[in-house]
């Protein structure tokens, strides 16, 4: 079984599951996932042996994380606000984050807004459930927690590796979360 | 070497026959210091460009080098006119949210700030697009479009888009239909109600037909020019720079930091869903100071003995170090704000113009060479005594409208 195209496949089935859920009444969550979603077909293609979309993933990987989570973050946790229900200010807040994401760290060379922003938006993720007291949502913030903790630590469950790891846990915490 | 240099001659020279043409003609085409105005913003936009632009086009070339899907040929044919048509497609949703999110906005509003439709007008060129506009191209990066072709694109573009602001030029037909044409792309700078985020498209209108913002131009009423919170002043930098300020106020106005920060994300108005309002046209006049004609043709003057420097400026700024371009740049700049103040007819503009036109004068005199230029004695001569005559011709100026007051 090739670990690494299912959990790309799962973690595109799951993302595209609740963009197509949410596109009419939460747009902000459905892009943030449309993105998320994007960034895990394009692995899956590249697991499936298609070279050609090994740059697209990784790019898109990166947005994914640095503009798409935090959109979903932000439409989560104040879900009456206009980023949650708008769709252009959704795609306008992801573009300006992207910019910004991309200026940082390929002009500016400060990788580590990669790891931070993540981090940041999978604890204002948490904070929402939290404040929303929700179990379903308390779970999945602490997966999502855990998710990026291991990544961080580049602990394995075995039998995966860091990267299937990363995409079942997020999987999972985005069916708990959204 | 920069392909903007070349174009430049040809853009005055087709300028001034417009100019011509309309005077000839007798319709209200033109105004000098609007023109300048605008023509300011095009150097402004260039001089930007000489420090930002390889930014710009380092971020593609990184995108391209480590994210690209293929690499496409670049002495294809299709590739040239495929990479044209997504370029152009891609221009259609930048264009489109440099007009919808308040900071793109605040970065393209310099280019609608004309009252006037004109030639020029395309030359009026935002100088701070560079800040995020960019990130809509990088998909041809992603797909794999070579960066030489990429530059050429959009540069054809850019070009094409300078013939089609005119009123000079009536409907063209099937033409209207296909491309972005001057009628269509004067209803895309009009303030009348219907003209409002219209017409987006650079090079084809196609995009607009696709994605329903296109609307044709009406007969039964005149299209009024620029913006609805009119600019009302000749200061390039302010031009540049007063819509950023806008938003900063609403900004801190604002309540909470998510609405401050909404601020800069919402469309210009912020988010409105009654619509747009409605603006009465009836009787509304074009922004006329009070700026006397012998100022204006003064400042008309003054810029066009500024061309060479600018031109000089950006034909060599690439092999300037740091700190001779910020100074030439700084010192262009500075000549604009003043030529501004002028037109603006602010207080001691005219003792700024002096001081400007003196300094310019000796220090191209008496320096052994002008950013690596070494100038023949005669040249240097010529450029010291017209600028000691544009330093009379200021004084005079000024002396005869103290006398006035």
């Amino acid at each position: 079984m090739n670990y690494d195209l299912f959990s790309e496949l799962l973690l595109a089935g799951v993302s595209f599951g609740i963009t197509w859920r949410n596109l009419k009444h939460r747009p902000g969550v459905a892009i943030g996932t449309l993105i998320i979603g994007l960034a895990a077909l394009l692995g899956a293609l590249v697991f499936a042996g298609v070279s050609q979309a090994e740059g697209p993933h990784a790019l898109l990987a990166v947005l994914a994380g640095c503009a798409a989570l935090p959109l979903l973050a932000v439409s989560l946790c104040w879900s009456d606000g206009d980023l949650a229900k708008r769709i252009r200010a959704a795609v306008s807040f992801f573009i300006i984050a992207a910019a910004v994401c991309l200026w940082l760290t390929e002009v500016l060379h400060f990788a580590a807004w990669a790891q931070i922003i993540p981090a940041l938006s999978a604890l204002l993720i948490m904070f929402g459930a939290l404040r929303s007291k929700k179990p379903t949502a308390i779970l999945g913030g602490l997966i999502l927690l855990v998710c990026f903790t291991l990544s961080v630590l580049q602990f394995n469950i075995y039998p995966l590796d860091s990267e299937q790891q990363l995409h079942i846990l997020l999987s999972a915490a985005l069916l708990l979360v959204v | 070497m920069n392909p903007i240099l070349f174009a430049i001659p040809v853009f005055l020279i087709t300028i001034l026959f417009e100019a011509l043409l309309a005077w000839r003609t007798n319709r209200v085409v033109y105004d000098i210091p609007d023109a300048v105005t605008s023509l300011h913003h095009g150097v402004l936009s260039q001089l930007t460009g000489l420090m930002f632009k390889i930014v710009f086009i380092g971020l593609y070339v990184t995108v391209f080098e480590h994210y690209r899907s293929v690499a496409l040929s670049a002495v294809s044919l299709w590739v040239w006119i495929g990479a044209m048509l997504f370029y152009d497609f891609c221009y259609y949703w930048a264009h489109r949210f440099e007009h919808e999110v308040g900071v793109l906005w605040a970065a393209h509003i310099v280019h609608h700030s004309s009252e006037y439709y004109n030639l020029s007008t395309a030359l009026r060129q935002p100088s701070t697009t560079w800040l995020f506009t960019w990130i809509f191209f990088l998909p041809l990066a992603v797909i794999g479009v070579p960066p030489e072709v990429f530059i050429g694109v959009g540069l054809i573009d850019l070009l094409y888009q300078y013939w089609v602001h005119t009123e000079l030029v009536g409907r063209l037909g099937w033409f209207d239909r296909i491309f972005s044409s001057p009628s269509n792309h004067r209803v895309h700078h009009g303030k009348n109600d219907y003209c409002i985020d219209k017409n987006y498209g650079g090079v084809f209108i196609i995009w607009d037909r696709l994605f329903g913002t296109f609307e044709e131009e009406r007969d039964d009423e005149t299209i009024l020019y620029g913006i609805r919170n009119p600019l009302h002043s000749y200061n390039p930098l302010w031009g540049v720079l007063h819509y950023y300020h806008e938003l900063w106020l609403a900004s801190r106005q604002a309540s909470g930091w998510r609405a401050k920060l909404g601020v800069w994300i919402a469309p210009p108005g912020l988010w409105n869903d009654a619509g747009l309002a409605h603006l009465d046209t009836t009787g509304m006049q074009r922004f006329v100071w009070h700026t006397t004609p012998a100022v204006r043709w003064y400042v008309a003057v003054q810029y066009l003995l500024t061309v060479p420097l600018i031109m000089h400026c950006i034909g060599v700024g690439e092999q300037l170090n740091a700190m001779q371009l910020t100074l030439y740049i700084a010192l262009l700049v500075g000549s604009m704000q003043v030529l501004g103040a002028l037109l603006n007819m602010q207080r001691h503009a005219g003792l700024l113009e002096l001081v400007r036109t003196v300094a310019l004068g000796l220090v191209f005199y008496l320096s052994p060479d002008w950013f690596g230029y070494a100038a023949l004695a005669a040249l240097k001569v010529a450029v010291l005594c017209t600028m000691l005559g544009s330093a009379l011709w200021i004084t005079m100026i000024s002396r005869n409208q103290t006398v006035a007051a």
